[in-house]
């Protein structure tokens, strides 16, 4: 069964041309991609024993995803046998009923979270609201973006997007509703510690925790959470009552495995070792015990992840959210995450969207938002062909008539000419017999038809006279021959 | 024995990499003092004002070391212990006022890993997470024979804990450098949530 995802239904030039004209965030989320991805290189340099335990991680993520429905079977059994309760929702709707009958059933007022993207594909705080709950992301990008309204901008860093005198205004607003102190300037401490202030009083308020999960371990029955700031302790330790919703992909098979798979998300996302914190739940709190929830539900999502089994995608199903391929792709850094439309942006994302819900929403990811460049490819801990998919996602969108008539025809007529030598240097003689009509001050500037669109955000040199092949020909290319 | 200190060695390297400070007392007799100047130095630099209240729990091995006495001098430190064995709810609510009203959580540990500088924390009835959580300042006393080559090798420890035990325990936090984020401009800020500054007292 299809699953559903959360769209911007603007369409694609109106998302490119917001993002285009966004300076704020493309200076921002420039610098935040750089950082982490230039962090990630240093790390694997100065940790030799980094590659290995990386390849080990992949044969363990895949041996995992190969066996799911057994291994989640032997998770529910160990949660239950710890006091936890483990649901499974087929779509994101069931998910959402789930988690609102927890949350009915014990009368919660107050909810705290972690960062979660499988409760953003949900919408589950809209869910909560809708039902007069209130709720606190704590991750501070999180935070931010929720006080603005607005989705994460990027996997790993929600608000990468947005400067810090935006920030400040969201935080003045904050103060004044909630009648506290504004922070005391827009110096990224004081932004930090006002977050701290606010929040705390939220953490010890709440009396619902709301996570998501890195991993889950099926011998045990153990989730691991992993986060810089420290907020899923609090969010783990404090409230009585914990929810965990969590992607199916996300078991591991055994504790060994998950010893290998552990140090990936850092390494790869933040190029840290581990992250300051990991935190790991594995049942309730015992009756000799002062922490841990009293009740704990794990709420087992599918929302499509199961239709990439048994599929040439099914390596998908091994991501780690790490944000790498993210930080990497050059087309991410020019429009930032919203151009995407879709709760996962970058080159994960283009390959997810359509593949979670079988083409129903923004097909036009795999085609306008990758230049094949491969850096994705190159960058992903996990091995994911993301360019080969994206490559392939395009030959399906052509297998079931899903590109325009006219782009479909173009491509066709193009790649006649292109097939062959002689054909390809009939194309170039034609076009430079007919772009006398299209130079501007040395470069050609539009285009007749469907190649005009191309020209909108870009220009292009003439077709030399003599090409190189020409040249060649008359050169030394005469002279081997004879 | 050279295996140790070169475990302690690195394991120093890493946590201070990640802003943590470390501390070395080579002798029991020498941990009082060594204690004390670590607890001094954390909170000068990091408290320089305010009163002092100490949310503590030990591990067995120190059950003896009178931590009021050791910290009680400096600034008028008042020191509580954690408590232990079965709670009543009320009695949690209380609990967690009090711990958020604290600025000093020393704890114990149950291992570290020398590779990545982390240190594990357990939940049970006699070692808890919460003094590691709310406070400014969490001070960790580690015997140094609990420190693991890597990390691997602690969770391969906490594993078969867990077989004797019969099951693990219902919290588990790695702690590897202090509460961090890179969330507003991608500009690196310690102390979000967690403790802002950590502290580990190796002992022998």
């Amino acid at each position: 069964m299809a699953g559903q995802l959360p769209i911007d239904s603007r369409p694609w030039p109106v998302r490119r041309d917001q993002a285009l004209q966004d300076k704020t965030m493309q200076q921002t989320i420039q610098f935040v991609t750089r950082r982490v991805a230039n962090a990630k290189v240093a790390a694997y340099t100065a940790y030799p024993e980094g590659e290995r335990l990386r390849q080990r991680a992949v044969g363990v993520k895949r041996r995992s995803v190969e066996n799911m429905e057994e291994h989640l079977a032997v998770f529910a059994q160990q949660v239950e046998a710890h006091g936890g309760q483990v649901h499974r929702a087929k779509t994101a709707a069931d998910a959402i009923r789930t988690v609102l009958e927890v949350a009915k059933n014990h009368g919660v007022q107050r909810v705290i979270k972690t960062k979660s993207m499988v409760t953003e594909e949900l919408e589950l705080n809209r869910a909560f609201e809708s039902v007069g709950i209130a709720v606190r992301e704590t991750d501070l990008g999180e935070y931010i973006i929720q006080l603005a309204h607005e989705k994460p901008s990027h996997i790993l860093a929600p608000a990468a997007h947005k400067n810090r005198a935006q920030i400040e205004a969201l935080f003045d607003q904050d103060a004044a509703a909630y009648h506290t102190e504004p922070p005391a300037s827009d110096d990224i401490l004081a932004l930090t510690q006002y977050a701290r202030r606010r929040l705390r009083e939220e953490f010890l308020a709440a009396d619902m925790g709301v996570t998501g999960g890195n991993f889950l371990v099926a011998e045990t029955g153990t989730l691991v959470l992993i986060t810089n700031e420290g907020n899923a302790d609090m969010v783990t330790t404090l409230p009585p009552i914990l929810v965990s919703v969590v992607g199916v992909e996300k078991i591991v098979a055994d504790w060994p495995g998950l010893t290998e798979v552990i140090q990936q998300p850092a390494l790869s996302g933040v190029g840290q070792r581990l992250s300051s914190y990991t935190t790991m739940v594995s049942g309730t709190r015992g009756t000799d015990q002062w922490e841990g929830p009293d009740e704990w539900h794990v709420v087992l999502l599918d929302n499509g992840r199961t239709l990439l089994k048994d599929t040439p995608f099914e390596d998908v199903l091994s991501c780690i959210r790490c944000g790498a391929c993210l930080n990497v792709c050059p087309v991410f850094r020019q429009v930032g995450g919203h151009a995407y439309g879709s709760v996962y942006p970058g080159p994960i994302g283009i390959v997810e969207t359509p593949l979670l819900t079988n083409f129903e929403v923004l097909p036009e990811l795999p085609s306008v938002l990758c230049t094949l460049c491969h850096a994705c490819g190159e960058a992903c801990p996990m091995d994911i062909d993301l360019p080969g998919h994206i490559v392939q996602l395009r030959k399906i969108k052509r297998d079931r008539h899903m590109d325009a008539a006219g782009v479909t025809r173009s491509y066709r007529w193009w790649a006649r000419f292109w097939a062959t030598p002689h054909g390809y240097r009939r194309s170039i003689r034609w076009a430079r017999w007919g772009q006398r009509w299209f130079v501007r001050h040395g470069r050609i500037q539009s285009a007749p038809g469907l190649a005009g669109g191309w020209f909108n955000t870009r220009d292009m040199p003439p077709v030399a006279s003599p090409t190189f092949h020409e040249w060649w020909e008359r050169t030394r290319g005469k002279g081997h021959r004879s | 024995m050279i295996e140790t200190e070169a475990l302690r060695n690195q394991f120093q390297r890493q946590f201070e990499a990640l802003g943590g400070h470390v501390f070395y007392a080579s002798n029991s007799e020498r941990l009082p003092v060594v204690l004390a100047s670590a607890y001094q130095a954390m909170v000068d630099r990091y408290l320089p004002d305010g009163p002092l209240q100490v949310v503590y729990w030990l591990n067995l091995d120190l059950s003896v070391l009178d931590l009021e006495g050791i910290l009680g001098g400096i600034r008028g430190t008042q020191c509580i212990c954690w408590p232990q064995g079965s709670r009543q709810h009320a009695v949690q609510e209380k609990w967690r006022d009090l711990l958020a009203e604290s600025q000093v959580g020393i704890t114990g540990a149950a291992w570290a890993a020398a590779d990545t500088g982390s240190v594990a924390l357990y939940s049970s009835p006699s070692t808890g997470l919460l003094p590691s959580l709310l406070m400014p300042i969490h001070i960790i006393l580690l015997n140094q024979k609990r420190i693991q080559p890597s990390v691997s090798d602690g969770l391969k420890k906490l594993y078969q804990e867990s077989e004797t035990q019969g099951r693990m325990p219902p919290l588990v936090k790695l702690i590897t450098g202090p509460s961090m984020t890179a969330d507003i401009e991608g500009q690196l800020v310690i102390g979000v949530h967690g403790p802002t500054a950590i502290g580990v007292v190796v002992y022998e």
